[in-house]
């Protein structure tokens, strides 16, 4: 078990470092430079000049590469060209706003998408599983940005309940994180109910019913846990989306996180902030599925990593 | 009935008014800005509303007349000022008496010298430095008189300093902590002090109890990016915030025609030029019979009309009517006829091909004022494909040089922060061609001796009167589409009483002493 996991991230570090190759040239190749952007109205062609090599963007691609990795494996992200703070800075002040996020939004999803499947797969094609279903394809197929300016509507400005932007208290990651959530509960719900139909109709699950238990019984304990690989893979990749995508809900909410730290670096070019961010996603993204391939041996022991 | 109620309501609101209209202190201001403050330094933030914010605390010498009628340049911490008789280069600055910065030292002569230096030193790296590239020397007379030498005489040098990046920090602070982490605790003059500034979330101000116009009544302020409008605006409604930067021209217009939401919409007056620019060295924009024809070709004030509500009005000159020595120097009326006419003189008479460029959302309606222009251009045979570019793509595409630069029409917006020539002309000489602004390529010989010329004047008089030709000449060649002045719409909570947003687009500096709200919180 152990040396798995070793292996493994062995081998997310070679994921990491091919993505930093990726994200320093690609955004380097994209047109526009921050020299350009931030020079105003009176800058001259001198000007521009001097701000781009006060960056080390003067620099050939492979040089300020090298550079960068050096930095990188000193532990220092470089700085941010916006705010003139580390970029390591940058990121620990919205990582774990984002990360509250996504996982808030995570437990909504989980809690409603489980239950939902679940009530929908022991009564099939009954009227609650009909709606559930619609509701879910709803929430597959709704944008985030339309679900999130609806739920303000509603909450903050016409019933005035809730807070619509900022992120101070918890009663301000309700709307962001049920925005989240019901978007990410419909694809749970829609994998738990056909993964529990599957199971309830193996033969073990009649067995159980044959000797009596109650019916709760056999659909928590028996065949929920069967049914759960699928839906802990969808689960672990929806987090990751959920990390990843919340770009929308926090422009939206104002969600001080990740998502718009990068859009916001993205607009204006600012290279370091770009890196360090693509890089702490793709860590993050990487953790994450490592923690649901060793989640399956809990769930089902007959998977096994030696 | 209905008549005699709404007299009630009239009165009854009227009788409060006149019962409220005692300023009254405390509560914080919540203002909602479209972009973040990135840095809280005004040598290295970017951004007009950004440095309005940063100005609250670190002030400038001078600022420009909100209002942006004249003067055009009314004091802050510079009281007065006048250029040498003997030697058009120097200026003199006479500084505002017994004003102490937030950490308690005193300004003066030297803080003013420490402040433009720093500017002026490549080691800092101040975004804005070229802005001041014009000036040569700062020296101290005594305490409260400076003198400025520009390498040449530079007539808008008391409005350049008026210009957004340029702030007056404690020198005592900056030497503190240096250049590079000054922004953590800025130091200035101004009416608030800086208590916290998160990135991404809010700057907090609070009331300079010491401030030299006397204590604000705000107790503090607070300031929110929120980058998407239908939030920011839903969070004014909700009560969350006071002020809401950048209103589009729709719910602008649902404020004004429900009075009963409470919220007061802002117009303060234009500044901003928005036109199609017009490669003067590329193929049929050679000819100045073309480019005068495109401007007959579009009707600007239906744009202004149904696009805008008529808040703005269509552009007649190279510099907006808020700008110093500005004349209405001609106005291409709609005229599709005589559009064709000019077409076929120039030997198009079946129009031509073309592509017009644009960054979409960066302008109010910009998307919208593209399609319109394509239509009309399209009515007199000009086929026009517009690509549509991500900002910084886009703006990279108008730093190439001419022998590079692919662009034929481009949609953009150039703003005149100091309201004064200098720079509402100077972008149209050959000196400001890309990697500068002048992607146009435009340039004639009699207006760049016009434009050397309006420096050098010495009188107001005579100065305008060389800007008011240099206008006639820059219609007439028509290197772009002049469309209109883009409307400056914000909006406000109708509690907040005497709140000025500026020409300059920034809240001003010395008026949001006088801002108060009725009900406190």
């Amino acid at each position: 078990m152990g040396r798995y996991i070793l292996y493994r991230l062995f081998l997310t570090l070679f994921v990491l470092i091919g993505i930093t190759v990726l994200v320093f040239s690609m955004i380097r190749l994209v047109p526009g430079d921050p020299a350009e952007l931030l020079a105003d109205q009176w800058a001259t062609k001198e000007q521009i000049e001097f701000l781009r090599r006060t960056w080390g963007l003067d620099k050939p691609l492979l040089v300020q590469y090298i550079v960068f990795m050096k930095n990188l494996l000193q532990g220092n992200l470089g700085e941010s060209i916006a705010s003139n703070m580390p970029v390591a800075y940058e990121i620990r002040m919205r990582f774990p706003n984002t990360l509250k996020l996504a996982a808030a939004g995570m437990v909504i999803a989980v809690v409603i998408g489980g239950l939902a499947g679940i009530i929908s797969a022991t009564k099939p094609y009954s009227l609650f599983d009909n709606l559930a279903m619609v509701f879910a394809l709803i929430g597959v197929s709704t944008p985030a940005f339309w679900l999130g300016l609806m739920l303000i509507l509603l909450f903050s400005v016409k019933l005035n309940w809730l807070p619509c932007t900022g992120a101070d208290t918890l009663r301000h990651l309700i709307l962001p994180s049920l925005t989240l959530g019901l978007l990410a509960a419909g694809i749970i719900a829609r994998q738990t109910r056909s993964s529990m139909l599957e199971t309830l109709q193996q033969d073990y699950i009649t067995t159980a019913r044959a000797k009596g238990l109650r019916e709760i019984t056999v659909i928590y304990l028996h065949a929920l846990r069967n049914a759960l690989i699928p839906v802990v893979t969808i689960v672990g990749l929806q987090f990751g989306r959920l990390l990843g995508g919340t770009v929308l809900v926090e422009t939206v909410f104002s969600w001080p996180g990740m998502g718009r730290l990068m859009v916001d670096s993205i607009f204006t070019r600012d290279y370091p902030v770009i890196q360090g961010a693509v890089l702490v996603f793709a860590a993050a993204f990487s953790l994450v599925n490592l923690g649901v391939d060793l989640l399956y041996g809990f769930i089902d022991p007959r998977i096994r990593y030696a | 009935m209905r008549k005699v109620f709404w007299l009630l309501i009239g009165t009854l609101a009227l009788f409060s008014a006149a019962l409220g209209a005692e300023p009254r202190s405390g509560g914080t201001l919540v203002v909602a800005l479209g972009t973040d403050i990135p840095i809280f330094d005004c040598v290295y933030c970017h951004g007009i509303p950004n440095l309005g914010i940063i100005h609250l605390v670190t002030q400038g010498l001078t600022r420009i007349n909100p209002t942006g009628g004249e003067p055009k340049v009314l004091p802050v911490l510079a009281t007065s000022w006048e250029q040498s008789p003997d030697d058009p280069r120097v200026w003199i600055f006479h500084l505002r008496q017994g004003v102490k910065f937030h950490d308690g030292t005193p300004f003066n002569a030297e803080a003013v010298k420490f402040n433009i230096e720093r500017m002026l030193d490549p080691e800092t790296g101040a975004l804005a430095r070229g802005a001041f590239r014009m000036i040569e020397a700062v020296e101290v007379v005594d305490d409260y008189t400076v003198k400025i030498i520009t390498k040449e005489p530079f007539a808008a040098l008391p409005a350049q300093l008026a210009y957004s990046p340029m702030c007056i920090n404690s020198p005592a602070q900056v030497r503190k902590l240096g250049n590079k982490e000054y922004h953590k605790a800025p130091v200035g003059t101004g009416p608030f002090k800086f208590v916290h500034h998160i990135r991404g979330q809010e700057v907090r101000l609070e009331a300079n109890e010491e401030y030299w116009g006397g204590r604000p009544y705000l107790d503090a302020i607070v300031v929110k990016p929120i980058p998407e409008v239908a939030s920011r605006l839903m969070a004014l409604e909700a009560g969350e915030v006071h002020v809401a930067y950048h209103v589009p021209p729709r719910d602008a217009k649902r404020y004004m025609d429900n009075p009963g939401l409470g919220i007061d919409v802002l117009t303060p007056p234009q500044q901003r030029r928005m036109f199609i620019g017009l490669n003067v060295q590329w193929g049929p924009f050679r000819d100045p019979r073309v480019r005068q024809a495109l401007n007959y070709a579009v009707d600007k004030e239906a744009i202004v009309e149904s696009i805008f509500l008529g808040l703005t009005r269509p552009m007649d000159s190279p510099m907006p009517p808020t700008a110093l020595c500005y004349t209405p120097a001609k106005y291409y009326e709609y005229n599709p006829d005589k559009a064709r006419e000019l077409l076929k003189e120039a030997g198009y008479p079946n129009g031509f091909e073309v592509t017009l460029h644009y960054g979409p959302g960066r302008y109010l309606m910009d998307t919208e004022v593209v399609e319109a222009v394509q239509f009309y251009l399209e009515q007199v045979g000009i086929k026009v494909k517009v690509v549509a570019l991500e900002w910084a793509a886009y703006g990279a595409m108008m730093r190439k040089p001419l022998e590079e630069n692919k662009l034929q029409m481009f949609f953009i917006g150039w703003g005149l922060p100091t309201l004064d020539p200098e720079l509402g002309i100077g972008l149209f000489s050959k000196a400001a061609w890309s990697p500068g602004l002048n992607c146009m390529f435009y340039t004639n010989p009699e207006v760049e001796e016009l434009i050397k010329a309006q420096r050098a004047a010495t009188t107001l008089e005579e100065r305008c009167a060389i800007v008011k030709r240099i206008q006639e000449l820059i219609m007439e060649d028509a290197p772009f589409i002049a469309l209109y002045y883009e409307p400056q719409i914000h909006a406000k909570r109708r509690e907040v009483k005497d709140f000025v947003i500026s020409v300059t687009e920034r809240i001003d500096e010395v008026l949001i002493r006088d801002t108060w709200i009725e009900k406190g919180e």
